[in-house]
């Protein structure tokens, strides 16, 4: 009976989800939600236009020369149209420890840095910018005649669908964008049906951290981690500590906060074992449940910072790691490539 | 003669600025340490009371008490001891050794470029420790051996100061304007370099970790950071406070001071050295932060006077009581998270500055 009302609920969550999505401009059109940005979703053939905070783009047939400036991006290309469309891809996609796609970009073109010139000197023929971009930079690329679009890069698999849809369209990939979508939210439905319900005793309380330059950064509400760390099964203690976003916290803060997991989100050979080393040793934590329990995990950075559907993984991984009793057997899979 | 600077006898100097009591010199003094010390203990015992995780105060004196021997045990336990003092207390020390270090330089600094506008990086020693620092971050060594960051920013720092006055130094002397430019060229070029560093270091999280350090803060304070800086603090700090009357004449002019009986080359060398020292260790172990060297002495002049055998001890106190502040509200403003302590330095003194400045023309305008 509780499978059956949880299961209720995701399928509800998921659908209310879709409905939000796409309902938020009107209708579907021939099986493709109308998200916002879409100018006329039943306009499927060539040109075809959006609008986005950089005015309407307008493209006369489908790109070829895509070029991406954020990995949330490139991971979302990659994963909506071959390699072979793509002009290059940014600095960090080959990053292996950033990078949920460095071995798929093998022998592309890296762009070297943002400056307009190197970036047009990959000729590309559609420029996808986040809003972390600076607009001095899109302004000049603008003058230039290279279309540019626009995009929030939402620091969650679900939030990010509407930018994978729009994407989908202006690219031409409106399929393999609904397949995308449908697979993102299977995963997410997949592994809410078997955690406990938020506000169950059961739900461990976990705080996600990472240190650079002996600074500890806790992520709080409405980070990228705490929100995988929710959608896994857990409460994010930073979050309920009152903590937004990235903070600065010091140890003292960590006993205060007084999480049953922690979760490294650094590179174990980039001082994340050394941290969890640090913590385990540290003789005011010994009393914190994380620590006396032996659950301070270094986890892999690239599922829990990207903001890319990619995190889909890091709530897949985290669940598991909260909950190893009901993921045993479950194997989890990367995200394939176009 | 140790220090070998003035031509009278260190003992003789140092008796003189002190034998004088009733004189105006020493009560300000004693006044003002009295002043700051007070409220340099009260400040301490807040500061070790308050914090993220909750301990009642009856507990932390308890703890304090323990700690310096006189205590009877208490209710405290293992992880509110830990807290007090393996957290609270050594953040608390490093924060009045840099403060003080900053206070000091910043002193010294002004005084010996006759520039109110000087503070203790004004001669490239803060841009060759961050240097130094983001250079141990792109070569890892920072993650290999704990201590080698501090280490390399501190290298980095002497390195600067090094280069500085061979630049300006002409035949082995140097004139104060021609350290001054070098300072400030050198200081430059090095800012330069760090910035391409961090521009192309491809590794994010190294870059990350670049950006983060510069930002300054005391957040890692551990007690082996203050066992090793404290004996360059105190050294410098002690070198300034016997050389402040020496470091007034020199405010005079080169030929006052030395018609007074000043060796002018080599005071000027010693004090530039001890607030360098004391500016390169501050940097090495808690990264750049602002302010804390320019409004201190600036503040203290106002309420204190000129007087540097005044003004160079109470700006010790007054920055390491700044500092101290400054970061005790820095842990608690947002806690369980918290913030930089530059941030709190600067939006903190700015406006008590103005204030300052505001009541010094008030005064000036109603003689």
């Amino acid at each position: 009976m509780i499978l059956l009302r949880r299961l209720c609920r995701v399928v509800g969550g998921v659908l209310a989800g879709a409905l939000l999505w796409g309902a938020a401009a009107g209708a579907f059109a021939d099986g493709y939600p109308a998200v916002a940005g879409i100018v006329d979703v039943s306009n499927r053939g060539w040109p075809r236009e959006v609008d986005s905070s950089e005015g309407r783009v307008r493209l006369q047939a489908p790109p070829q020369r895509i070029l991406a400036l954020s990995l949330g991006h490139d991971e979302m290309l990659l994963a909506l149209v071959g390699r072979e469309r793509l002009a290059g891809v940014g600095p960090f996609a080959a990053d292996a420890t950033y990078s949920n796609v460095a071995g798929l970009v093998a022998g592309l073109d890296t762009l070297p840095s943002k400056d307009p010139e190197g970036i047009l000197a990959m000729r590309p023929d559609l420029i996808v910018v986040s809003r972390y971009t600076k607009a001095d930079l899109v302004e000049l690329i603008k003058e230039t005649g290279v279309p540019v679009l626009r995009t929030a890069l939402e620091n969650s698999a679900a939030g990010n669908i509407p930018n994978i849809l729009l994407l989908g369209y202006l690219l031409g990939a409106e399929e393999r964008a609904l397949e995308l979508v449908a697979e993102i939210e299977g995963r997410i439905a997949a592994v809410a049906e078997r955690v406990p319900a938020s506000g169950d005793a059961a739900v461990p309380a976990v705080l996600a951290i990472a240190r650079f330059s002996d600074t500890i950064y806790a992520a709080g509400g409405g980070t990228t981690e705490g929100g995988i760390i929710e959608a896994a099964g857990g409460v994010n203690a930073a979050a309920r500590g009152g903590i937004d976003g990235h903070q600065t916290v010091s140890i003292e803060s960590l006993a205060a906060l007084a999480p049953e997991v922690i979760l490294i989100t650094q590179p174990a050979e980039m001082g994340g074992t050394a941290l969890r080393d640090e913590l385990r040793a540290a003789p005011a934590l010994a009393a914190v449940p994380a620590v006396a329990e032996e659950r301070v995990l270094v986890v892999a950075p690239r599922y829990y910072t990207t903001l890319s559907h990619w995190n889909v993984r890091g709530i897949e991984e985290t669940a598991r790691l909260l909950y190893p009793d009901r993921f045993a057997g479950v194997e989890f899979r990367d995200f394939a490539p176009y | 003669m140790p220090l070998g600077i003035s031509r009278a006898p260190v003992w003789r100097r140092v008796a003189g600025s002190l034998s004088a009591s009733g004189s105006p010199v020493v009560l300000r003094l004693a006044r003002g340490t009295v002043l700051l010390a007070g409220a340099g203990v009260l400040l301490v015992v807040t500061a070790a009371a308050l914090g993220s995780y909750a301990i009642p105060l009856s507990e932390t004196a308890a703890i304090l008490l323990d700690l310096v021997g006189l205590g009877a045990g208490g209710t405290a336990g293992d992880t509110e001891r830990a807290i007090v003092a393996t957290i609270r207390l050594p953040r608390i020390v490093l924060a009045l050794l840099v403060g003080a270090a900053l206070g000091t330089a910043g002193a010294v600094m002004q005084g010996l470029f006759r520039n109110p506008m000087a503070d203790p990086g004004i001669i490239g020693v803060s841009t060759g420790g961050a240097l130094g620092a983001v250079i141990a971050i792109a070569v890892g060594a920072q993650a290999a051996f704990p201590l080698a960051l501090p280490a390399m920013a501190f290298a980095g720092a002497a390195g600067a100061l090094a280069l500085v006055f061979a630049v300006a130094s002409v035949g082995g002397r140097f004139s104060m304007a021609a350290l001054l430019l070098a300072g400030v060229a050198v200081s430059l070029f090095l800012a330069a370099i760090i910035s391409a560093i961090v521009l192309f270091t491809q590794d994010l999280g190294a870059q990350r970790e670049m950006i983060f350090w510069l930002a300054g803060g005391l957040d890692a304070s551990r007690w082996t950071h203050v066992r090793l800086a404290a004996p360059f603090m105190l050294a410098g700090l002690a070198a300034a406070v016997l050389l402040a009357r020496d470091l007034n004449l020199l405010t005079l002019s080169e030929e006052e001071a030395r018609a007074l009986g000043v060796r002018v080359g080599i005071t000027r060398t010693v004090l530039l050295l001890a607030a360098s020292l004391v500016t390169g260790t501050a940097v090495a172990f808690s990264g750049t932060i602002a302010f804390v060297g320019l409004i201190v002495p600036h503040a203290l002049r106002l309420l204190a006077g000129a007087d540097h055998r005044v003004l160079v001890p109470l700006s010790a106190l007054g920055g390491a009581l700044f500092l101290l502040a400054a970061d005790t509200l820095a842990r608690l403003v947002i806690a369980p998270a918290e913030m930089r302590v530059g941030i709190i330095t600067s939006l903190v003194g700015a406006p008590f500055f103005i204030l300052l400045l505001a009541r010094h023309k008030a005064r000036a305008g109603a003689k």
